[in-house]
């Protein structure tokens, strides 16, 4: 019940940092994707299987609130944790390269799959799409240069939250 | 175990990889919105609380540099007011001359004054520059050391001596001409300061003129501000002649007083008004 308890507060924060802080750091539509960097966390840490849902459960939370097409983050999100999740035993999760590249290959997969979608699904929220607005390149280099330290502070939560077993 | 648990992921991956392929060519919009906003009253305290953290750190930061900057700002209008405190104080020094110099100036106010006319009666041949007695004394309100004035053609004032003694209803009038007399002078328009003394002639003399000035005959002779008699500026002659000295300095300037110019049966003595009778 705790653990349950503790998701939830969990995803509720995560949303609302997601969604809050974007608004006092934004510069140029380019924003810190810390669902993303959460997703492929758990994906690494906890396999395939629980980075998937986890991204499917984010994502769909993110299509809620966000005015995207509905369903397109479910998606990108889906195959980030998929992705992401197949090197679960592979490599060091530990290490910072492994983190970055990870994080890098999923950024870019995300990014070529929401363009995909977009020029498949012709919309008006094509345009109106951050990624697709955004200059790519620096998007990519602030969520790299972010993600060990994001990385970090989870490790940080998983070290000293024995009673949350939701991170063992 | 491991390709089952393999197939496992592969299986959810694909259910999952359909549900969001349904729901991106489903469009629901409006079960959306309803979602939307039921998720979003759920996390709007959320949302509030941490807009409000951020708000208040904004300001709290935008607060300290407020402060930092403010305190750059003291540092430099603290600078100015050292300044300008010099400033004030110099001010002040110069305003409490000035007072100073308006009060000094002002010992002597302009008073009212009026004409007395009186007529010539006794001009004495042997002391035809020196003296002459008019027909209005103590009586008419006629002191001692009071100005007296003839009216040219012009019907400009010009000096022409003072009151030397003054009797019930009669006054002796000593001349400008009068070797006893001297009168502070400005040269007009040259804002020269000099003394005029009489000659016992037709001419005046003029002392005290400093070497660097220059003297043009014809130059008109004025009361000057320090004559205790006289107020400023009442004409009194020109100069006529000029001498200079081998090393060309000063040595006479005559000045040919107005009232010798015109024949004289009438003076004006200038009284204050409140003494008038």
């Amino acid at each position: 019940m705790i653990n349950i308890i503790l998701m939830f507060l969990l995803y509720a924060v995560l949303l609302i940092i997601q969604f809050v802080i974007p608004k006092y750091f934004v510069c140029n539509s380019i924003y810190p994707n810390f669902i993303l960097m959460y997703v492929v966390y758990m994906a690494l840490n906890r396999g395939a299987m629980k980075g998937q849902l986890t991204g499917f459960l984010y994502g769909l939370s993110w299509d809620i609130l966000s005015t995207d097409i509905f369903g397109t983050r479910a998606l990108s999100l889906t195959i980030a944790g998929y992705i992401a999740g197949k090197f679960n035993r592979n490599l060091n999760k530990d290490q910072i390269a492994t983190q970055i590249i990870i994080m890098s290959v999923c950024l870019i997969a995300t990014h070529l799959l929401l363009i995909l979608l977009y020029l498949l699904i012709p919309n008006d929220f094509a345009k109106k799409s951050i990624e697709l607005n955004s200059n790519f390149f620096i998007y990519l280099i602030v969520n790299l240069i972010l993600t060990p330290v994001v990385f970090k502070i989870l490790n940080f939560f998983k070290k000293h939250s024995n009673s949350v077993k939701f991170y063992k | 175990m491991k390709n089952n648990n393999n197939k496992a992921v592969n299986k959810v991956f694909f259910i999952l990889i359909l549900l969001s392929l349904l729901l991106i060519l489903a469009r629901i919009s409006q079960p959306v919105t309803i979602l939307r906003n039921l998720t979003y009253h759920f996390l709007i305290p959320g949302i509030h609380f941490t807009s409000n953290s951020f708000s208040s750190s904004n300001k709290f930061i935008t607060n300290m540099s407020n402060i930092f900057r403010v305190y750059q700002e003291n540092i430099i209008l603290r600078e100015q007011i050292v300044l300008l405190t010099e400033q004030l104080r110099d001010y002040q020094s110069v305003l409490e001359e000035n007072i100073k110099l308006k009060n000094l100036l002002l010992l002597q106010p302009p008073k009212k004054t009026k004409l007395l006319f009186a007529t010539i009666i006794i001009r004495e041949p042997d002391h035809w520059y020196k003296w002459l007695i008019i027909n209005k004394g103590q009586n008419c309100g006629i002191k001692k050391d009071m100005p007296v004035v003839t009216i040219m053609r012009d019907n400009k004032m010009c000096v022409i001596g003072k009151t030397a003694e003054v009797y019930d209803s009669t006054a002796k009038i000593a001349l400008i001409t009068n070797s006893l007399f001297a009168v502070p002078v400005q040269i007009k328009n040259a804002d020269i300061d000099c003394l005029i003394e009489g000659t016992d002639s037709r001419y005046l003399k003029l002392f005290h003129v400093p070497q660097s000035s220059k003297l043009n005959i014809n130059d008109e002779i004025v009361t000057g501000p320090l004559s205790s008699v006289f107020s400023s500026n009442i004409p009194i002659g020109q100069i006529s002649e000029i001498t200079k000295t081998t090393y060309d300095d000063y040595a006479e300037i005559l000045v040919l007083p107005y009232v010798q110019k015109q024949r004289i049966y009438e003076v004006a003595v200038i009284m204050p008004a409140e003494e008038s009778k």
